[in-house]
């Protein structure tokens, strides 16, 4: 194995290959940081660009659009509330509440810090353990992936703000959005209201723009300028950087995060966002800081940015060991690898082992690049809200449309962001959260669909769920995870007078 | 007229409301022809049933709460500056949905300079650079996507 890594190596010793990832890198964070643009996007449009390139190279411009896309998209999560892509939108959870408190800087130089941790970390699972973790994974079946979801899905416990009902609604609704269209099982159409473009669904970006992006600047419309006391004192960002001491309280979390990453990146179907949330909410749950998540903690960063960036490697295992993409990105990459020859799969391993290790060796080199580039580019990103918000404002809302407008090539989807958006303001005026929503518009049709598969399976039984040792193991830590958010929300708070009660 | 509620209290009438349509509609809205036990309809029935118990739950939270703030609903308050402000953002919201209704009549670049420009002015800005530098960043973003992205804008 050694062997081959020092192969991979000396194949990634170009400048074409080291040029391609700076490039891919650069484009990647600018491209991911625009809401409504993702990696997918990214990776499509420089596709035949990768025509006239070595097989390295090529692939190696994508894997850094994959990989700095994911990263750019914390940018507009932490600086405008509004994530670059789905992949971000946990991020923002706490990485607004820091810009607010005009602490940009150090809420973008963690997420770099832990976007590195979580790439590197999956990098080196994906180079060390790719085969074996996907012989597990192939055990998993429709009952395992309705459990992924179902724990997944249980997050919502612990993001609703103590009202559980509301938390509840918000997740039906986004599950809602998410089943629009036609039915992949029977071909039905459902909840279109006879309008043929909803046939389609509505897709994903198209709600997260909707929901974040919009929402948000309808929220800010009613600021004035005029009255705005930070207006007419001089903006002083502080450039108070990240401390030691807050980057050991959050190393704890990142490498916790870069596991579950890891994990579920590696489990296809799955994604950066559904990783993002189970890790935030597992690290709100074991931190000492729990109570001060969501409203600018440091940790919740980390968290987040970790195991989404984590996802990055672990999705290339099922496809490269097996020829089976993981998600959107992957499938994509699957096609450049293709369109370079290359047929993923185990005997690439065998018949060249130099591409193959060339390919996941140069992993490891994007994120060390990404850090580098992150590191110079960060102070910039950061006094990007010194921007007056007015002109601010009207620059965004073209990229949203213009990103929104490219993911189908339809003028109808503008119009589903904007209603989606003004639902989603109507919903933050009744004090709704909004993270309920957005997973269950990532997870809806991942939870239906193998829901039904399993019921067919099972010929209707629900034991199929707790049968299978897996499915058995998701579903406890579902469980587990609402019954610890409860207590959590009912366990009396310890203030002095409780504390002083207690001693007496 | 008063009214005294509260965010449960309108939230759950509200999506009270909002289910019982949907429930009404389910039928029309997913005409499978499925025999099976579960069927297309099924998760989204379930859904809504779901929505149905949440919003009860939230009328009871709402009617049993104490905290409840007086709302008068009155056309002689619309003079009020209060009143106005919390009004803003609908007039924010028909600029956006103006901008979707008129994009593939007008194109890309004419609407979103109208967008711009309409939500500089909404804002008051008076600096006149603001505008240049909001429309020149809609051409950008035109040749961006355009060219660079090969997107073909509308």
């Amino acid at each position: 194995m050694f062997a081959n890594i020092l192969l991979g190596i000396q194949t990634l010793a170009s400048a074409e290959s080291l040029l391609a990832i700076l490039v891919g890198l650069i484009c990647g964070i600018i491209i991911g940081a625009i809401p409504g643009l993702t990696a997918d996007l990214a990776i499509i449009l420089c596709l035949p660009i990768t025509y006239t390139m070595d097989p390295i190279p090529a692939i190696l411009l994508c894997l850094g659009l994959y990989c700095g896309g994911t990263y750019g998209g914390s940018v507009t999560a932490i600086l405008i509330n509004t994530p670059g892509t789905p992949a971000n939108a946990a991020t923002l959870l706490d990485g607004y509440p820091l810009t607010k408190q005009g602490k940009p800087l150090k809420a973008l130089t963690m997420a770099l810090y832990a976007s590195f941790v979580g790439g590197v970390f999956s990098a080196l699972v994906l180079l060390f353990a790719a085969p074996n973790i996907a012989k597990i994974t192939m055990l998993f079946g429709p009952p395992e992936y309705f459990c992924i979801a179902i724990f997944g899905l249980s997050i919502i416990a612990s993001v609703s703000n103590g009202n559980i009902a509301k938390g509840l609604i918000g997740a039906i609704l986004g599950v809602f959005v998410s089943i629009i269209g036609m039915d992949s099982i029977s071909g039905t159409v459902r909840f279109s209201f006879g309008i043929r473009k909803l046939a389609g669904g509505v897709p994903l970006i198209v709600t997260l723009v909707g929901l974040f992006a919009l929402a948000e600047l309808i929220s800010k419309s009613s600021y004035n300028p005029y009255t705005d006391p930070a207006r007419k004192q001089k903006l002083t960002l502080d450039r108070e950087k990240l401390t030691w001491a807050e980057i050991k309280r959050c190393l704890r979390h990142m490498f916790t995060s870069s596991i579950i990453g890891t994990l579920v990146g590696a489990t296809p179907g799955t994604g950066g966002g559904i990783a993002a949330f189970i890790s935030y909410d597992q690290a709100k749950k074991t931190s000492k800081n729990g109570d001060n998540f969501g409203k600018g903690e440091i940790e919740g960063i980390a968290a987040s940015e970790s195991a989404n960036n984590a996802t990055t490697g672990s999705t290339m295992i099922p496809l490269l060991t097996l020829g089976i993409p993981g998600d959107g990105v992957t499938a994509i990459l699957l096609g450049a690898l293709m369109l370079q020859g290359m047929v993923p799969g185990p005997s690439l391993f065998v018949n060249s082992p130099d591409l193959i290790y060339g390919i996941m060796v140069g992993l490891l080199v994007v994120n060390v690049f990404m850090l580098i580039i992150g590191r110079l580019f960060t102070p910039l990103y950061a006094n990007i809200t010194r921007i007056p918000y007015e002109l601010m404002s009207a620059m965004i809302v073209v990229y949203c449309f213009a990103g929104t407008y490219s993911s189908n090539s339809s003028t109808f989807h503008v119009m589903a962001a904007v209603i989606i958006g003004i639902i989603s303001y109507i919903l933050r005026k009744l004090d709704f959260p909004i993270v309920p929503i957005i997973l269950g518009v990532v997870l809806g049709q991942l939870t239906e669909l193998n829901f039904r598969r399993s019921m067919v399976m099972s010929d209707g039984s629900y034991r199929i769920f707790i049968t299978r040792p897996f499915s058995l193991i998701f579903l406890a830590l579902a469980v587990f995870s609402i019954v610890w958010a409860v207590y959590r929300s009912i366990k009396p708070k310890k203030t002095p007078q409780n504390a002083a009660g207690g001693t007496q | 007229m008063k009214i005294k509620t509260n965010s449960n209290l309108t939230s759950g009438i509200l999506f009270f409301i909002v289910s019982v349509i949907l429930r009404v509609m389910l039928p029309a809205q997913i005409p499978t022809l499925e025999t099976t036990e579960v069927t297309a309809a099924t998760v989204p029935s379930m859904l809504i049933h779901g929505m149905f118990f949440c919003s009860i739950l939230l009328i009871v939270l709402g009617i049993r709460a104490k905290e409840k703030k007086e709302y008068i609903i009155s056309l002689a308050r619309l003079k009020e500056p209060e009143v106005r402000q919390m009004l803003k953002p609908i007039l924010y919201m028909l600029m956006l949905l103006i901008y979707a209704i008129i994009l593939p009549y007008v194109g890309f670049v004419i609407a979103s300079l109208l967008l711009v420009n309409g939500v500089l002015l909404y804002f008051g800005a008076r600096v006149w650079y603001f505008y240049a530098i909001a429309s020149a960043n809609v051409l950008i973003a035109f040749y961006v996507f355009r060219t660079l992205l090969s997107v073909s804008l509308p």
